[in-house]
């Protein structure tokens, strides 16, 4: 106990947030952000229309722009909104969509978040942190039997999943290699959702490969932020948490990832300070975030704040948050994950959405278990859609998206300032269509169900006739890579 | 305040030189970080197409878009690159 203690009075190095304050002030001004939303209440039509062709050239809106889009209540224009989020999406990923899995590795939690089921004071739940080997056999499951590819590590703040426990996962579930149907099973990315780390910290999970680094800041005000985290925990401060990306960028972590808890406050603000991080970091060290996440409060375990929270986001304001955020920050990845339910995931697909996952599962060590049941005692929150990635693969295809297993960046440095240039103009939607062909395949041939199999090959031969007709120059070397995957050879990209 | 990665000047104006030199497209210098590469310095890429990788040390790797050219050249061209990534 006395350790735990110590070690919570260790984490918070002051010098690492007073360094990146301007005149001792953080970068959100909760009264700028509420007078900007007030003042675009009804925007005219003609700037709304500009302010869609700017995101259409995927350039960042600034906050009056965004403020401006949150207004828009003409169901016209909502729909035009919603064309130019495909168009985006299009421009910039084209008809690919990436998917994950959440993989929990503790429970254990210093901190006491009012809407968490993880939270110190909450004693239903089984607590639970993966030893070496129960990490080896998630692993496997999920690379071995399910065919993941990318995975997020999520981790509870406590000394028994500090950083040395963080990097150890990290280097175990890369290790992990399992042969399957044609190749082999293999963790390409792991993704990291955490705490907030100190600057060598974040070096260290730089050295063992770390992809993104995810870390939400739940709610961007400061009034309610202080409210739902105890100020004597260490989420009870706000700007650590607010810089952490700031640090991580300064320890060369390449991609970062940020979002915000829907529910907690008005959901209209959080965009805004969504955006006013964007432009922060895209100032600071020219490089926004990889990925923005939208999770909405979901029911947990012995957790009354969630059914009496009164900012709870409609699906409707859901729809509409998903669009503004799309065109506010138009070059970053999207994730909507599987706490929403399936119609709503259905649908908001088509708003610009680059990432989700599927089979998942939340519970620790859920997946080698094999339970098929959500038990909420071991979970966070409850999921929304349970469909396994094979179903959710066939269903995306249906819909004409692919889905890529890409990591191609990684193996040749296409990462940080040179790929934000690439999304920016448009090129690495190029490297991202070939890829996602070779890495779909590899995928049916090693994994998919035979209707899965069938759907999945129908739309890679409408995307090879599209390469052939839009990308001559690539197709005979593109199709050189297919036809050796075909006979067995894994791991080839642009 | 800037990212804490190399990422001199001298670096990229070198890569600049061979770019023009060497008809090379995009070039650029990637660290190691386990078992990825992470993007240091250099020009990005035209369009779709395997890099080409020349080995400058255990940690840093030269990725290059047409190598055609430099081929011949490059073992003064990654001795240039070592000398100014690491001093040696
Ligand atoms: S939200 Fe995160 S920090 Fe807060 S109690 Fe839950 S697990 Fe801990």
């Amino acid at each position: 106990m006395q350790e735990v203690k110590s070690w919570v009075k260790s984490r918070i190095k002051q010098d690492e947030i007073d360094k990146y304050l301007e005149n001792g002030r953080d970068f959100i001004n909760d009264d700028e952000i509420l007078e900007k939303i007030e003042k675009h209440k009804s925007p005219d039509r003609e700037w709304v229309r500009e302010i869609f062709q700017k995101a259409l050239s995927i350039n960042t809106l600034t906050p009056d722009e965004t403020a401006a889009l949150i207004n828009v209540e003409d169901e016209d224009l909502i729909e035009e909104m919603k064309e130019v989020a495909l168009q985006i999406k299009k421009k910039v990923y084209d008809n690919r969509i990436v998917t994950f899995a959440p993989l929990y590795l503790g429970d254990y939690c210093v901190n006491n978040c009012l809407y968490c089921g993880f939270r110190s004071d909450n004693q239903v739940i089984k607590r639970k942190v993966l030893s070496d080997e129960e990490i080896l056999r998630e692993t496997e499951e999920l690379a071995g039997k399910i065919g993941h590819k990318r995975l997020i590590l999520v981790y509870g703040e406590h000394p028994a999943t500090d950083v040395e426990y963080i990097a150890k996962s990290l280097e175990l579930v890369y290790s992990v290699k399992v042969k399957v149907r044609n190749g082999y099973g293999q963790i390409r990315r792991c993704n990291v959702n955490a705490a907030p780390l100190q600057i060598d910290e974040l070096r260290r999970l730089v050295e063992v490969g770390i992809g993104t680094f995810q870390v939400f800041q739940e709610t961007y005000h400061h009034e309610t932020y202080n409210l739902v985290h105890p100020r004597n925990t260490i989420k009870g401060d706000y700007k650590w948490r607010l810089y952490c990306m700031h640090r991580a960028l300064e320890a060369g972590v390449d991609d970062v990832g940020i979002g915000a808890l829907f529910g907690l406050y008005d959901w209209r603000f959080e965009v805004m300070g969504l955006v006013y991080h964007a432009r922060e970091l895209e100032s600071k060290f020219g490089i926004g975030p990889h990925t923005v996440s939208f999770p909405r409060l979901e029911p947990a375990a012995n957790t009354p704040y969630i059914q009496e929270a009164k900012y709870r986001v409609s699906d409707k304001d859901f729809e509409k948050l998903i669009l503004v955020l799309r065109l506010s920050i138009p070059y970053t990845g999207m994730i909507l994950t599987a706490r929403e339910p399936r119609e709503i995931r259905d649908k908001v697909i088509h708003y610009g959405i680059t990432q989700t996952d599927a089979s998942t599962k939340i519970g620790i060590g859920a997946y080698s278990d094999r339970c098929s049941e959500q038990e909420l005692e071991r979970q966070q929150f409850l999921i929304g859609d349970t469909r396994t990635l094979d179903e959710l693969i066939r269903d995306l295809a249906k819909f004409g998206y692919i889905t890529s297993f890409c990591t191609a960046g990684y193996r040749c440095g296409r990462t940080g300032d040179l790929i934000m240039k690439l999304l920016k103009t448009g090129k690495e939607g190029q490297f991202c269509k070939l890829n996602a062909i070779l890495t779909f395949k590899e995928w049916l041939l090693d994994y998919a169900s035979n209707e899965t199999q069938e759907v999945g090959d129908r739309l890679i031969q409408k995307e090879l006739n599209e390469v052939k007709e839009k990308m001559p120059r690539v197709y005979d070397k593109l199709m050189e890579y297919y036809n050796r995957i075909e006979n067995g050879e894994r791991d080839l990209f642009f | 305040m800037e990212k804490e990665i190399y990422s001199s000047k001298e670096v990229q104006d070198f890569l600049e030189r061979v770019r023009c030199t060497y008809e090379t497209g995009g070039i650029w210098v990637a660290r190691r970080f386990g078992r990825r590469w992470s993007f240091l310095c250099g020009i990005e890429p035209t369009g779709p197409s395997m890099p080409a990788r020349f080995k400058i040390d255990d940690d840093y790797m030269l990725f290059c878009e047409n190598p055609e050219k430099i081929s011949k050249k490059i073992v003064q061209i990654t001795n240039k690159l070592r000398e100014l990534l690491v001093g040696k």
